[in-house]
């Protein structure tokens, strides 16, 4: 290694490399990487090599088809592995990095203690770390920064050296200068400071000093990195010792010679002093983690950065994204909306069903109750009228007496008349007597109850029913009682010898005939204001229930009445 | 002649003290005992069988109608009649199945009750109009009939068709040239072919079972 001068600009790794060790080289594949560069912008590997994404532990295959790299939802931490080809490299995140994100490196400029025996007491080392206030671009751009650090010599140091050192880790790289060290001790009384060490030059032979002028040497695993170079300085050349590590495997090291190093005083403080420029960074793969991304899409881009600093214009970029949580989703809350009203809704009618089948089912209990009370009553009542009727006929029949046996006959008929009603009474409460067959039964047996003890005929018609239709009470009670307010009046005031009785029934209306052969009404208003009654009684009773009530009378030839009602 | 016998199964006690009175006025009619429940007249009827019993209906405890099957299975030749507080059709017509005689109203007069008793091998009480209308109906219905035995006979089903229009026994007498005798014994006849169906009925359902 000699002494190069050279301007170092802008270099890419590789050029740098080349030009160090073989500049023809270098110029010869110069044009190379040029012809390449400018045919085949792919030829740098792709994103796909350069960045892994990783969601927590496990990695995320960035498929080639998509242009965003999905996410799971529930990832605590997305983590970029940033491999680049080795290099500096920058990186942002966009939204979430406040600008490009670099790595510093660790370089050092230090002084070593030494023992008479030229054995190492102890060292102490000021880093050069990220960029230097004076650092413009390029080593010759740029103005270097005054150092100064204080020191105090170690028990059992004899004498120092000085070293500068590209190597914090040997993944360190970037550009590395001083200049002008100078090393003074302080005197007690304010004299002169007495300058143990100054430098540059360097390597120049024959230098007057007050002090010895030891020269530097190169070092490190790769010297080869190690350079003295003349930059141009405001005030004429100027002379420094530069390491320029490329290398993410390696570093270099100048420093003078432990013999012969200037002696110390243990015990005595030292002024270290020197001029530094730096640009360095890390080379190596490097994680890029991000904690609690809120949902979105994010592109990641990673931009190589020369050995000195400067942007490339080559750049990778992925694409991700975080999907909302699913507690987030507009769609979720929605289902989860829908779900609550259906889940209401079903619970809503649940609730109303519950409700109706326990009052169906009170209802129900209390129809039975009421049922319960009037069979009872009707039995107690029955039993004890039958006994009224047969005392009565029994004493009817033992008595001498026309009277007596005429109030003896009337009390046995009411008993017998008491008996009948009662039973149609119940007849009516209970609820199985709700169809039509129940309803026809039950008006013939009253017909003909009616009919028995006046002697008249009784002629009953009455169809056996195909269908068997839900009555409703009223409806049952209506009919009924205006059946019977019919055949009692025939009875009573047509001195008819036959009453008719015919009930029809099909699937839309009852039909129901009473006739008589009597003597009929007279085409005038009835004079018998009873009777009258009567037949608006009937009528309207058949009006409430949306039924038809029609007479046919004609003076001497007998009436028949008609009752029609729907049955739907 | 022999007085006709007759067993008196009532629970209500005056009722009971009534018709002992109605039958003790009667010669020809002896009581022999009374009875207050069904289960009474299970044990003590087959002991001592009467010619008539006058069984109601509505007895506590096991129903007389049900007693009534069980004692017309242990006895055929006792009549048993009963006896209803109402008309009612459905128990009526459940006892003529179950093979009563015929039914009495108990508020019925003195002399409807020792008639009927006499008369019990002629149907006991006149059947109602609506009685023979659900007989109708019954014998209509499109059950299979075992044999021809089994089914009305023409004169049988126009005396009941008659009944069930309204006709009483005389004037059904009257129109077919009959006596009202007759007509009694052809609706005893049918009641007992009634009887004798609802009997056949519950065995095949039981067989069906």
């Amino acid at each position: 290694m000699g002494t190069r001068e050279c301007f170092i600009k802008r270099p890419a790794p590789i050029i740098v490399m080349l030009h160090v060790r073989a500049p023809r080289l270098f110029c010869l594949l110069l044009s190379i990487p040029v012809v390449l560069w400018s045919q085949e912008p792919l030829r740098y590997p792709t994103a796909k090599h350069i960045i892994e994404v990783y969601a927590d532990q496990t990695q995320v295959p960035i498929s080639s088809s998509g242009p965003e790299i999905d996410i799971p939802a529930d990832t605590q931490q997305v983590r970029f592995l940033v491999s680049p080809k080795p290099g500096r490299v920058r990186y942002q995140l966009e939204r979430t990095d406040k600008g490009w994100q670099q790595r510093v490196g660790l370089m050092y400029f230090g002084v070593r203690f030494y023992n008479q025996k030229g054995d190492q007491v102890s060292q102490e080392t000021f880093l050069a770390s990220g960029k230097s206030d004076g650092w413009n671009g390029s080593l010759e751009n740029s103005t270097f920064s005054q150092r100064r650090e204080v020191l105090t010599v170690p028990p059992k140091a004899d004498h120092l050296a000085v070293f500068m050192s590209s190597a914090g880790p040997s993944s360190s790289v970037g550009i590395f200068a001083i200049s002008k060290v100078k090393i003074t001790r302080t005197t007690a009384s304010g004299d002169l400071p007495a300058i143990l060490m100054s430098s540059p030059p360097f390597f120049q032979e024959g230098q007057d000093s007050l002090t010895s002028a030891p020269g530097w040497l190169a070092g490190g695993i790769h010297p080869s990195m190690a350079e003295a170079i003349t930059l141009r300085g405001p005030a004429g050349p100027l002379p420094a010792l530069a390491i320029v590590d490329n290398d993410i495997t390696a570093h270099a090291d100048w420093y003078t010679p432990n013999q012969n190093g200037p002696q110390v005083i243990p015990g005595e403080t030292l002024i270290v002093q020197w001029d530094e420029l730096y640009n360095n960074g890390m080379g190596d793969p490097l994680w890029a983690s991000y904690d609690h991304l809120a949902p979105g899409s994010y592109r990641f881009s990673v931009q190589d950065v020369s050995l000195s600093g400067q942007p490339l214009p080559e750049e990778y970029s992925v694409r991700i994204r975080i999907p909302l949580p699913y507690w987030k989703n507009p769609w979720f809350w929605s289902g989860c909306i829908a779900a609550a009203i259906a889940l209401a809704t079903l619970i809503g009618r649940h609730l109303v069903q519950a409700n109706i089948r326990s009052q169906l089912e009170r209802a129900r209990l209390i129809e039975q109750e009421r049922m319960r009370i009037a069979r009872d009553l009707h039995d107690d009542l029955g039993a004890r009228l039958s006994h009224i009727s047969l005392a009565s006929s029994h004493a009817e029949n033992n008595s001498s007496n026309d009277e007596s046996r005429g109030s003896f006959r009337e009390i046995t008929e009411m008993a017998q008349e008491l008996a009948t009603s009662l039973s149609e009474t119940v007849w009516m409460l209970n609820p199985k007597n709700d169809h039509l067959e129940s309803l026809v039964d039950f008006l013939c047996r009253m017909v003909s109850t009616l009919c028995k003890p006046t002697g008249v005929s009784c002629r009953i018609d009455a169809v056996p029913l195909v269908e068997n239709i839900s009555v409703s009470n009223e409806v049952r009670h209506h009919i009924s009682l205006t059946v019977k307010e019919a055949v009692t009046n025939a009875l009573k005031h047509s001195g008819a010898t036959e009453i008719r009785f015919s009930i029809h029934a099909d699937a839309r209306a009852l039909k129901i005939t009473i006739a008589d052969n009597g003597a009929g009404l007279p085409p005038a208003p009835a004079q018998d204001t009873r009777q009258g009654n009567g037949m608006a009684n009937m009528s309207q009773r058949m009006a409430s229930i949306n039924g038809h009530f029609g007479m046919e009378t004609q003076n001497g030839k007998g009436t028949t009445i008609t009752l029609e009602i729907p049955l739907d | 002649m022999k007085p006709k016998t007759v067993v008196i199964v009532e629970d209500d006690e005056r009722l009971q003290k009534q018709l002992i009175k109605i039958l003790e006025s009667a010669p020809d009619i002896k009581c022999l005992y009374v009875l207050s429940s069904a289960e009474e007249a299970l044990v003590q009827i087959p002991q001592n069988a009467p010619d008539v019993v006058l069984m109601d209906i509505n007895l506590p405890g096991m129903s007389g109608i049900d007693c009534l099957a069980e004692l017309g299975a242990q006895l055929p030749k006792t009549e048993i009649v009963m006896l209803t507080a109402y008309e009612e059709e459905d128990n009526i017509f459940r006892s003529l199945k179950a093979g009563a005689s015929g039914y009495l109203l108990k508020s019925s007069r003195a002399d409807v009750l020792l008639d009927a008793i006499r008369d019990v091998h002629s149907g006991g009480a006149p059947f109602s109009s609506h009685i023979a209308r659900k007989v109708v109906q019954y014998f209509q219905s499109e059950k299979q009939i075992a044999s021809d035995n089994d089914k009305l006979s023409p004169r049988e089903r126009e005396i009941l068709n008659l009944i069930a229009t309204g006709y009483v026994y005389k004037e059904a007498a009257e129109k077919l040239g009959i006596s009202s005798e007759t007509v009694r014994t052809y609706v005893k006849r049918i009641c007992v072919k009634m009887h004798v169906r609802s009997r056949a009925e519950a065995i095949s359902k039981y067989r069906a079972r």
